[in-house]
């Protein structure tokens, strides 16, 4: 029965729950929040080094987004909006933090929690793994936030080119060609790992 | 086929998309020949395969909740008269939550109520009879009775008086000496 109630759940489409919010169902905004708050968190995570501030910036997002839902137009699908709000978000983050010292720090003190919990039998192992994270996110943090935002949608986030291109409103091309030059800048710092 | 050609050619897409350079003769045979685009090829495959090893951080397990109870609260001003946010404020002070629509109104009913109050004490407060009934040697009274008229008498507004008042005022000062 409950696992019935969980399929038809997740076969609504998030635009029902999106017409519902704006109707005046504020309830309806908690579904979207269930759906894409871990999405939006590991983007936040990527694009800005530091939980702390991801948590924030989470937040925000899904306050601005549900101020304004009623210009959502529907022409886009809702995740791809909440993206562009997300990366938005970050982007004004970006511009007033100075936590740029402390990020790669909390950031790896937020893995090492999270490892202890998969890797305890292997402590060596979890090390490593954290180091590695850490690493590749020190990398990712030097790159331009316009090129960081195309490199964590891209891998971390698993979109397609067209789906970047409509989240940072230009075209495929320059998606491209920002990941070509991120992957070139990425190159040399990556080298060891 | 030059360095710059290959460059141009191996794009991240084709690097992470799996679509290796076995099936472009062209760019196999200069990637053979040349040893400085060999290794360029190589960082960046190695490169991409780093990124694509990237996993999310998982959210704090409470975070959904707090975006929800913040969610709530917003949806909660949002639906709050612009009128009735002090009554709202009161009200969550005394950590009493009760639903908008019933303090948009009680908000309303309270401002209208005050707005006949202010109306009725600035155009409609006239001199009532209220101090004949009372004992003619209380003169606090009558002292009262024209201290609340002392707005209209700022305004300019002539306090208009009977006669049969004003002799029954002087009858009773004379009472008093
Ligand atoms: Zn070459």
């Amino acid at each position: 029965m409950l696992s019935s109630f969980f399929v038809v759940n997740l076969m609504i489409p998030d635009d029902v729950y999106v017409h519902k919010t704006v109707e005046g169902d504020g309830s309806a905004f908690n579904e979207l929040v269930q759906r894409h708050h871990a999405k939006i968190y590991g983007l936040a995570c990527r694009m800005l080094g530091n939980p702390d501030d991801a948590s924030d910036a989470t937040q925000e997002t899904f306050l601005e987004a549900f101020k304004s839902l009623p210009s959502f137009q529907f022409q886009s699908k809702f995740s791809t909006w909440l993206y562009r709000v997300a990366i938005n978000t970050c982007q004004q983050h970006i511009r007033k933090s100075d936590s740029r010292g402390r990020t790669l720090m909390s950031y790896s003190n937020c893995l090492r929690e999270q490892n202890r919990q998969y890797d305890s039998d292997f402590p060596e192992r979890m090390v490593l793994k954290t180091e590695r994270d850490g690493l590749i996110q020190a990398a990712i943090d030097q790159l331009p936030p316009k090129q960081r935002a195309v490199v964590v949608l891209f891998y971390a986030q698993n979109l397609k080119y067209r789906e970047i291109a409509l989240v940072l409103d230009c075209s495929e091309g320059t998606v491209a060609s920002r990941l070509n030059t991120a992957i070139r800048n990425l190159k040399s710092m990556l080298k060891d790992l | 086929m030059n360095c710059e050609d290959f460059m141009t050619t191996i794009n991240v897409n084709r690097l992470s998309s799996g679509l290796k350079l076995q099936e472009n003769v062209e760019l196999k045979q200069h990637l053979e020949a040349c040893p400085k685009c060999q290794t360029e090829y190589d960082e960046m495959l190695q490169t991409v395969a780093v990124l694509e090893s990237l996993r999310n951080p998982d959210p704090p397990p409470d975070l959904a909740l707090k975006i929800q109870k913040q969610i709530a609260k917003e949806h909660r001003r949002s639906r709050l008269a612009f009128f009735a946010s002090p009554l709202a404020r009161l009200l969550a002070a005394l950590k009493f939550n009760p639903h908008p629509a019933l303090v948009n109104c009680t908000a309303m009913v309270f401002y209208l109520v005050l707005t006949v109050f202010l109306v009725k004490l600035t155009f409609f407060s006239e001199p009532d009879n209220s101090v004949h009934v009372l004992s003619p040697t209380k003169t606090v009274w009558r002292s009262a009775h024209v201290v609340t008229t002392s707005w209209a008498t700022i305004r300019g507004i002539p306090v208009p008086m009977e006669e049969s008042e004003q002799v029954t005022a002087e009858e009773m000062l004379i009472q008093e000496r």
